[in-house]
């Protein structure tokens, strides 16, 4: 670690060799974070180059209080969920309509299916999960994937996206459940629990 | 505790962030619910699977990120500690920097010139195309140019050379001017690049189009000539 703070500090004065360094050592965390949370790899490679350009252009903000690498995916994960909402808002259908005073306008129509993109999955392996994953709520997402995949621990994750601890746990727990069920219904998941288990029972 | 309730648990527990009282109640739970431990088996296998599915980014990240890095670095200037050295900057080793294509460049040498034998197959590849034409020479020396060597001029200080100043030199491949006038290094643009852009920070020199929007790969030449 204090060879990571030298780099940090180094980076942050303009050393970009530094920055070089610490680019390698977190492109494949960073890169998966964002292609689990965008689900396509040209999105991902996009976002994880821009996650990285903030990175180095906002150095001279990390104020070293956290670990630099919850800091980055902290800056990873703002930069996919913009991206999100910025995807979601755009897929509505434009039409032009005249109106009295004969001046067009676009009226706007949500799109009724706004996941379509997300479902299109094409290389990524593991297809199921993959599919599983881009049909969750971009926060839940958000929170299995830095669980899992980028390996912090609850209370790193509600720092990160400052929220309460408890509201981490809950979140990967549905996110879970979420999948399973979702991975359940594709008949690729093995350990099925039976559709009892989801019932109310209690057990002494 | 029912098994809407255990969910949770179970989840906590594959994190290890439960609390002991919550792994207590979990495991008497378990112990009854078959149920239940199929579902801590299908969240086991999730995680798992996230795990194995993640991929290696491509190459084009890194170096997508680089280039833009540099390219703002050469937009903003501000001043920073030299490089290559290990901290130390370099006295005056480049006062001069000229990028041509072969047709184009000065001429600097005036005496004979030997060529290490064969030492680059870049030398090889590069061939005078009989179409383009020859700048008149001086010197006996010959350099196998063609239309797309890119060829960088640096000026050396003899109180501190370039040679001893740049690590990166070092591992080049290069070739002596029997007159010692210069010592010519071949290269590709990517390295060129980045030798450039160390002395960029000192003396706010930009990197010349040329070089700029050079393939990465292409072929360059680095001479480093004495002062007058």
């Amino acid at each position: 670690m204090d060879n990571e703070m030298e780099l940090v500090h180094k980076a942050a004065e303009g050393d970009h060799f530094a920055f070089e360094e610490l680019v390698l050592k977190y492109q494949k965390p960073v890169y998966n974070l964002a292609l689990r949370m965008c689900s396509n790899p040209e999105d991902a490679l996009d976002l994880s180059q821009e996650a990285f350009i903030k990175a180095w252009r906002g150095l001279s903000s990390y104020r070293f209080d956290s670990a630099f690498s919850t800091w980055l995916y902290r800056l990873t994960s703002n930069v996919c969920i913009d991206f999100l909402r910025k995807k979601k808002k755009q897929a509505t259908v434009p039409l032009t309509i005249v109106n009295d005073e004969s001046e067009e306008r676009e009226l706007t129509i949500p799109d009724p299916a706004p996941n379509t993109e997300e479902q299109v999955i094409t290389r990524i392996e593991h297809e199921a999960l993959a599919e599983a994953m881009a049909q969750l709520e971009p926060e839940y997402r958000q929170a299995l994937t830095l669980r899992v995949v980028n390996g912090l621990s609850y209370t790193e994750i509600a720092e990160l996206l400052e929220i309460k601890e408890g509201t981490v746990k809950s979140r990967i727990a549905r996110a879970r459940e979420k999948m399973r069920k979702m991975m359940q219904k594709d008949g690729n998941n093995s350990a099925n629990a039976s559709s009892k288990g989801t019932e109310r029972r209690s057990s002494e | 505790m029912n098994c809407e309730n255990a969910l949770i648990l179970i989840s906590g527990h594959i994190d290890g962030e439960n609390t002991p009282e919550e792994e207590a109640l979990l495991r008497a739970h378990l112990e009854e619910c078959p149920d239940c431990r199929a579902v801590l088996r299908a969240y086991e296998e999730i995680d798992s699977e996230l795990t194995a599915s993640e991929e290696e980014p491509p190459q084009t990240l890194l170096s997508g990120v680089m280039e833009t890095i540099l390219e703002q670095k050469r937009e903003t200037k501000p001043r920073r500690r030299f490089i290559f050295g290990g901290g130390t900057a370099i006295a005056a080793a480049v006062l001069l920097l000229i990028v041509g294509m072969s047709g184009a460049l000065p001429d600097f040498s005036q005496g004979k010139a030997s060529t290490v034998d064969n030492p680059t197959t870049q030398q090889e590849e590069l061939t005078p195309r009989s179409d383009v034409p020859v700048e008149p020479v001086t010197s006996s020396f010959e350099l196998p140019y063609n239309e797309e060597l890119l060829v960088l001029v640096l000026e050396d200080d003899p109180a501190d050379p370039a040679e001893a100043a740049i690590a990166a030199l070092s591992s080049l491949i290069c070739e002596q001017a029997v007159s010692g006038e210069y010592t010519q290094y071949w290269t590709d643009a990517a390295t060129a690049r980045e030798i450039v852009s160390c002395f960029e920070d000192i003396y706010s020199i930009t990197i010349p189009s040329g070089l700029q929007e050079a393939a990465s790969d292409e072929k360059c030449v680095i001479r480093i000539v004495q002062p007058e």
